[in-house]
């Protein structure tokens, strides 16, 4: 009797494996992700990139992709093939446009399937590199304060080259100037002197550059005011 | 009269361990990232989010060890009932969900799917069957201890 | 059944003093049970209540602001980032709290957006609101 046990348990462990296997959470829809978070890294000069989310169809039967839906600043449109059998894989590309933007984006992207359980939500994390940054980009005297001028140090990128073309003081009552800081060719100042007395005052200050052997025009804005 | 090799019994152990195995598989991503499933929890709209926090941190651990506790004799009916008052639970809020409309984020597993419309039935049809599953063993240890009872009453 | 609920006991109290320990060391979790909610997100409860000046900021698309955004709310998103920040900045004044949303919870916009102002513009104030536009709709057709 206590063989036979023996024997049943050992054979329950064995389906036991394959019932745990079958309930994890991965398993639960068809499609099995390589990776739900995917990162983009994007260099300062690019105009878009793709991400890419691969899967594989690990359920028993043929599942479609019906709906793709990016959250703001991506294009996905649905992949060229949508339904995929038992075993094939299969990828969502997602184009991510950097527009006037750096730094981190996290940007949802909602899949859905004809299955029952038929949601899942990709991450695509786009980290876009800055060529040129700014130590601030908002400096404000306060009424108290004296009405001296303000440093803000400004760095560029290893790598291209860069031409500083000039600066464009929106309002007149404010100077700026560029001091180049240490001899590296890569840090400089932003001077900024505001207007005297104890007037309200603010100004967009446009630093332009042209950056890389293509020359590529940017623009950097640094806002500054009197409280 | 039922004996150690009784397929029932077998079966009742099989979905005890299975259960135990989707609850921890459960637990451990939600530990892992409790803003998660702070954020999910908020998506159904039922406590306030303070009282939300308090769960999100609190609720994982008390899945996890109540999925190890249908191991050891002495726990395995209590922890039993507390996973079926649990999904019970888990079903209610849901249904509550389904009926008010809201796109919720299921948060199960801690992630981020989100839940609208037709794709409820699909967890209402998952979890159902999870009941189902830790109501089954309860149901045989019950036939099981009313079956040994009866044995040890002394013949007339 | 009283054996039931002594092991219910056994385990609400082993859950609790395990998530004590979690809280304890896990950040993230000492964060979200402290603030109640991620450390800068606030409630609409608690940004109406709040003293000192508030700015709203809408960090949907400029479409999903037209057709109706929190009053005197200014628009904030990646597609025009240059010149509406120049608003939002000519708008603000020290001591004031700025206040981002998007659509609902979880929506990453406003998160973004909370991020770089307080990492490019050094704004010592900024916080996400709970709930985002959602919230604010519900509380103001009840």
């Amino acid at each position: 009797m206590r063989r036979t046990t023996a024997i049943w348990r050992k054979k329950a462990a064995g389906i036991v494996l394959v019932v745990i296997a079958s309930q994890s959470p991965a398993a639960a829809a068809g499609l099995r992700w390589d990776a739900k978070e995917v990162t983009l890294p994007l260099r300062w000069n690019a105009d878009s990139g793709i991400a890419r989310f691969t899967f594989v169809n690990e359920g028993p039967g043929q599942v479609k992709i019906t709906e793709v839906s990016p959250g703001c600043g991506c294009t996905a449109a649905l992949p060229a093939k949508t339904t995929f059998a038992a075993g094939e894989k299969g990828e969502v590309a997602v184009e991510f446009k950097t527009g006037n933007r750096a730094g981190a984006f996290r940007v949802p992207i909602a899949v859905q399937t004809d299955e029952p359980v038929g949601s899942t939500t990709l991450l695509l994390i786009a980290n876009i590199e800055e060529a040129i940054t700014f130590e601030n980009r908002f400096i404000y005297w306060q009424k108290t304060e004296p009405r001296g001028p303000r440093r803000v140090r400004v760095k560029v990128v290893e790598g291209p080259s860069v031409a500083f073309g000039g600066i464009e003081v929106e309002n007149p009552a404010f100077s700026a100037t560029l001091e180049p800081h240490g001899s590296g060719g890569r840090e400089f100042d932003l001077v900024v002197t505001p207007p005297d007395g104890d007037r309200s005052a603010f100004s967009s200050i446009v630093l332009r550059a042209r950056l890389g052997e293509a020359k590529l025009a940017r623009a950097y804005t640094l806002l500054a005011r009197t409280l | 009269m039922a004996e150690s090799g009784d397929p029932v019994k077998i079966l009742a152990w099989i979905l005890r361990v299975a259960v135990a195995a989707i609850f921890i598989a459960a637990a451990i991503p939600k530990i892992a990232d409790p803003a998660a499933f702070f954020a999910a929890i908020q998506t159904y709209h039922l406590i306030p989010d303070g009282a939300a926090a308090l769960f999100a941190v609190w609720l994982p651990w008390l899945e996890l060890c109540t999925a190890l506790a249908v191991f050891p004799l002495r726990q395995r009916s209590g922890a039993s009932w507390l996973l079926l008052a649990l999904t019970v639970a888990f079903l209610l809020a849901l249904g509550q969900a389904w009926l008010r409309g809201l796109d919720i984020n299921c948060g199960c597993f801690g992630g981020a799917a989100t839940v609208t419309g037709a794709a409820y039935f699909g967890y209402f049809l998952r979890d159902g069957l999870l009941f189902a599953a830790i109501a089954f063993p309860l149901w045989q240890e019950r036939r099981a201890a009313g079956s040994s009872s009866s044995r040890l009453t002394p013949p007339p | 059944m009283r054996k039931v609920f002594q092991t219910w006991l056994l385990l609400a109290g082993l859950a609790t003093a395990l998530a004590v320990v979690d809280t304890a060391v896990n950040s993230r979790a000492r964060s979200l049970v402290l603030a109640g909610g991620p450390p800068d997100e606030i409630t609409l409860t608690a940004a109406r209540a709040h003293r000192a000046p508030l700015l709203w900021v809408d960090a949907r698309s400029d479409a999903e602001f037209s057709l109706d955004h929190i009053p005197e709310a200014l628009p904030l998103n990646g597609d025009r980032w240059d010149v509406q920040v120049t608003e939002v900045l000519r708008r603000w004044q020290p001591g004031t709290r700025v206040i981002v949303y998007c659509s609902q919870s979880g929506c990453g916009a406003s998160r973004n957006v909370a991020e770089r102002l307080r990492r490019d513009y050094r704004l010592p104030d900024v916080r996400v609101l709970r709930g985002g536009w959602d919230a604010w709709r519900k509380a103001v057709t009840r």
